[in-house]
């Protein structure tokens, strides 16, 4: 099973300016987990250093946020598409 | 920019800055919603449904995002950690400094690759140029 995964453009220069990627999954957290193994400079804009998505960034199974499904562990399916969305915040204290 | 950023003081502005890649023969600006309404006056936040639609406008007109500004209120035009917590590398982010509802300085930054700071970017501004 494999899904594709869009790739922001900021992001692209960390993922051999790929603008997308497949990768086999079966959830979208594994989907996510295969994209950061294969290009490991993205993993720290995607993730904190305690493992968890960064709170900016959004991810779409198709046109669902999955923190509207089952976050992480939605379940994915061949052919699915998964972007990758920032929030943009900012701000003084 | 400025009418846009005017229209939305005393609160923090949040503008999506478009522009082609390759040159600055033309950019424009999408005014965006700050969706904070806890501490609007000195945070903001622009949510994926309002980015994705900035960046589906600058593709019918030919360009990318390439970057977004902001205003900081009675505070100076440098990028706090929040900022840099809230930030990807590539992009630009302008931040212009407003002192009793008057735009003060403007500064451009980007997040280094490291994520551990931003580094300062030059600001040309042409002349013909409505900033």
């Amino acid at each position: 099973m494999s899904v594709k995964v869009i790739i922001p453009t900021p992001l692209r220069p960390f993922a051999g300016k790929r603008d997308s990627a497949e990768f086999p999954a079966a959830t979208v957290g594994e989907a996510l987990a295969n994209l950061t193994k294969e290009f490991g400079e993205l993993r720290k804009h995607l993730f904190t250093e305690e493992g968890k998505l960064r709170s900016f960034v959004n991810v779409y199974l198709n046109d669902e946020d999955i923190r509207y499904l089952g976050r992480e562990e939605t379940p994915v399916k061949d052919g699915d598409v998964v972007s990758i969305v920032p929030s943009i915040a900012g701000g003084h204290s | 920019m400025r009418t846009g950023r005017r229209r939305i003081l005393p609160n923090v502005a949040a503008h999506c800055l478009a522009a082609i890649t390759l040159s600055a023969k033309y950019w424009d600006l999408f005014p965006l919603v700050n969706r904070r309404d806890d501490s609007p006056r000195n945070r903001f936040s622009v949510n994926a449904q309002d980015v994705l639609e900035a960046e589906k406008a600058a593709r019918q007109q030919g360009i990318d995002v390439v970057g977004w500004y902001h205003s900081h209120p009675d505070h100076p035009a440098r990028p706090s950690q929040f900022d840099r917590d809230h930030a990807w590398p590539w992009y630009s982010y302008i931040i212009v400094s407003v002192a009793e509802g008057k735009p003060q300085d403007m500064t451009s930054w980007r997040l280094n690759d490291d994520r551990a700071e931003f580094s300062p970017e030059g600001i040309d501004i042409r002349q013909g140029a409505s900033v």
